[in-house]
């Protein structure tokens, strides 16, 4: 079942200078995919996630999610229902608890907050005894756990992952990516992550890699050398 | 509802934004400050509007019927001064009531009218129409307290008389002499008590007067070498459950009518409570003057009168110079000669007591219209008697100005909550980002602003009304105090009573509680719309 499809995305940043970010990109993930998007700092990987979770408008394309087309009026409610996010900075809402914080996009999507399925997510990431603390109080690494959990709370189909483990050091990175990935694959969701760290997306079923405003399956090393010297050719013209 | 939870945290202040506590504080208390000011002028202005109106409306009826020109060039009304049955004087209303006859006029004895005289509205059944019974009629059919009254003129001379003073002195003004509306059950409050003094007084003149007055007690006191018996503490008993068999000197009540006593020749009359500060006491005698036209020339006519008690006249223009008198004196100068009030008050017609008077005038004259007599009257309820209009319309602009001005004030203050609330949008902005990020839409953004605004509107109002509400309860300490600091009376008793009014106008609080949220909110949109409009993702990666 196709979760996410992505035809012919483009997107530029009108800055004094236009900056092409994303050309022609395309895209089809199924139920239970887990995607890895690589690739250098600056070449729009932040800015492909925005537009797949619809915090984004691309310039042209079409974007279907769960056979949804996203348009300018329907951004809001695809998040509520759809969609979960993990963000390299945490970004939890500071003042409240770490259940509230978990249990916000139920309360966003005017759910029945169901406080026992609040405490199971917590118990999956392995905070259950950090249910009542605020969240401005936690470690960098609890805090990525609790965005997980709450990226979960609205049983989404799709899960997008910014940079997870970027503020993240090694041994952390490691448990936060297994706990990404084994809560995604447990509930059979498609992830996407994008990501620096080789390690986090090796363990995905697949990989890509962004670079010059195009999207290409990574093969190896060689390839994205060849890949890469293509693309400069083409520019020198 | 998760916008509400959000709005509650951010407007609870947190140590690390002090700044925006301080503004949000800032911003609630100078709203209840408004607030405060508006509940408490308008409910002051309210008390006294509703006080002024009390007097007016007691001594004057709430409603009133008058005669229009109509009745006064129609046939009806002239033809007693052409009729022998009549004496060949016109009459008043109350003595048309109680005429044997519509028509007193007899063709076989009386001489013939002028020419050009009035034609008669006639019945049916030829009996001539009369418009005061019928009136009268009509009144009695809607279960109505009225009371025909009459405004004469005539020189009141008062003499002073002093024994301790050893001399009379004497004090004279043109005055206009309403008659006592006896049924007026208000009377009781406008009527001010014998004082001491004015016992006292009558004590001297008269011992037997101590059977009138309850727990009266003397004492022996020695003026200018004589010595003298005087009381010392003593009421005087006003109410009385069936007539006296000698009466007291001053007005008193049987059951809910009040009477005026006579001293043989003398006619006890009510002096405005203004006569009582320049001297005059209960028992001072005088005399009313006044003129009457007789075939060849004027005679003065003169009336002996004895002050029966004072009585507060309220805020008339003309009220130092009205007196109270039984209804046979101004009758006696109504047929003698014709009183015209300057201001344009009808000198005759009828007081009518209702709680609803533009309801009851509306049904007054349905009934008058169906008896064919409307064209007869006219029916003014209090906001339209000729002294107390432009009054009360001032009364009324003033408050519309001062409702305008503390909108304004409103406005202004409110204009601090969108200061705060951007300040606040600026500060939340990743947060605003994060909510939209788990699907928090346009409206749920904008929501959680404008309730940020509704709320510190309704605190404010809450503080305000509260701080209203006790700023009235002591409004008598408070008045006291100011009073003490300037040295003299803040508020004239003369124009708002011995106590300001301290009751709650409920007008001026539904006024500010929907004033104050709505302006709130309308604050609270601008920076409402401004946090809906982050871009999410301009705000999650700035950060």
């Amino acid at each position: 079942m196709t979760i996410l499809s992505v035809k012919n995305l483009s997107k530029t940043f009108k800055t004094p200078q236009p900056v092409v970010i994303l050309s022609n990109v395309s895209l089809e993930a199924h139920k239970g995919d887990t995607i890895a998007i690589c690739g250098r700092s600056g070449e729009g990987k932040t800015t492909l996630l925005h537009i797949l979770g619809t915090l984004e408008k691309p310039d042209s394309g079409e974007l279907l999610i769960s056979g949804q087309i996203v348009n300018s009026f329907n951004g809001a409610e695809i998040r509520r229902t759809k969609i979960g996010f993990v963000f390299q900075a945490y970004n939890l809402l500071e003042d409240f608890t770490v259940l509230e914080n978990v249990l916000m996009p139920a309360r966003i999507a005017r759910k029945s907050v169901n406080l026992e399925k609040g405490m199971h997510l917590l118990e999956e990431v392995g905070l259950l005894n950090r249910a009542h603390f605020p969240a401005k109080l936690l470690s960098g690494g609890e805090r990525q756990r609790v965005a997980i959990a709450r990226s979960l709370c609205n049983d989404p189909d799709l899960l997008l992952a910014d940079e997870p483990t970027g503020n993240l050091d090694r041994a952390h990175a490691r448990q936060i990516g297994d706990v990404l990935l084994s809560c995604a694959q447990k509930r059979n969701k498609t992830l996407i992550i994008v990501t620096h760290d080789q390690e986090l997306a090796s363990l995905c079923s697949r990989r890509y890699t962004l670079s010059g405003g195009r999207l290409a399956l990574w093969l190896s090393g060689l390839c994205w050398f060849v890949f890469r010297l293509v693309d400069v050719l083409s520019e020198i013209g | 509802m998760f916008e509400w939870r959000i709005a509650l945290k951010y407007l609870i202040p947190q140590r690390k934004s002090l700044s925006t506590a301080l503004i949000s504080l800032m911003s609630v208390l100078v709203i209840s400050l408004v607030v405060w000011l508006v509940l408490v002028f308008l409910s002051v202005t309210r008390g006294i509007e509703r006080n002024w109106v009390n007097k007016l409306t007691s001594l004057h009826a709430p409603l009133r019927i008058s005669p229009t020109q109509k009745y006064y060039s129609s046939y009806f009304y002239q033809i007693d001064s052409v009729s022998e049955g009549s004496n060949y004087t016109l009459k008043t209303l109350g003595e048309k009531e109680t005429a044997l006859a519509s028509d007193p006029y007899l063709p076989q004895s009386d001489m013939e009218p002028p020419r050009h005289w009035p034609i008669a509205e006639r019945l049916s059944n030829g009996e001539l129409l009369d418009p005061v019974k019928r009136a009268v009629a009509e009144l009695q059919s809607l279960n109505l307290l009225f009371q025909d009254y009459e405004i004469g003129g005539a020189l009141l001379k008062l003499g002073l008389r002093r024994p301790e003073e050893s001399g009379t002195s004497y004090l004279s003004q043109m005055s206009y002499l309403l008659s006592l509306t006896d049924k007026n059950v208000h009377l009781q409050h406008l009527i001010a008590k014998p004082s001491l003094e004015d016992l006292n007084h009558l004590f001297q003149a008269d011992p037997d007067v101590l059977q009138h007055i309850d727990k009266g007690v003397q004492a022996s006191r020695v003026i200018n070498g004589v010595e003298q018996l005087d009381l010392t503490s003593g009421t005087a008993r006003v109410y009385y459950e069936e007539m006296p068999d000698s009466p007291p000197p001053w007005a008193f009540f049987v059951k809910d009518k009040c009477f005026l006593p006579s001293f043989g020749p003398e006619i006890g009359i009510l002096l405005p409570k203004f006569y009582r500060d320049s001297g005059a006491k209960i028992g001072d005698q005088g005399m009313l003057s006044y003129s009457a036209l007789s075939a060849a020339s004027t005679q003065e006519q003169r009336i002996l009168i004895r002050v029966a008690g004072f009585y507060d006249p309220g805020i008339l223009p003309v009220g130092n110079r009205c007196l109270i008198v039984p209804q046979e004196v101004t009758r006696s100068i109504y047929a003698a000669s014709q009183t015209f009030s300057p201001d344009g008050t009808p000198t005759n017609g009828i007081f009518i007591w209702t709680e609803d008077p533009a309801r009851m005038k509306q049904k007054i004259a349905a009934n008058f219209e169906k008896a064919n007599i409307a064209s007869y009257w006219k029916i003014s309820t209090y906001e339209e008697f000729e002294f107390s209009k432009d009054l009360l319309q001032q009364f009324q602009s003033d408050k519309t100005l001062f409702l305008l001005i503390a909108g304004i004030i409103l406005i202004v203050a409110c204009c601090n909550i969108i200061s705060l609330l951007v300040l606040l949008v600026n500060d939340k902005r990743k947060e605003i980002a994060i909510l939209q990020s788990m699907g928090a839409s346009f409206k749920s953004i904008a929501a959680i602003f404008g309730l940020c605004g509704t709320i510190m509107g309704l605190t404010a109002c809450l503080i305000g009304s509260m701080a209203a509400v006790c700023t009235l309860h002591y409004l008598d300490f408070l008045v006291a105090l100011l009073s003490a600091l300037q040295g003299r009376a803040a508020f004239h008793p003369a124009f708002f009573g011995n106590t300001l009014p301290n009751q709650l106008s409920y007008d001026a609080l539904l006024f500010v509680l929907i004033a104050t949220p709505l302006l709130s909110l309308t604050a609270g949109l601008i920076p409402a719309l401004k946090a809906a409009r982050i871009r999410p993702s301009s705000a999650l990666r700035s950060e």
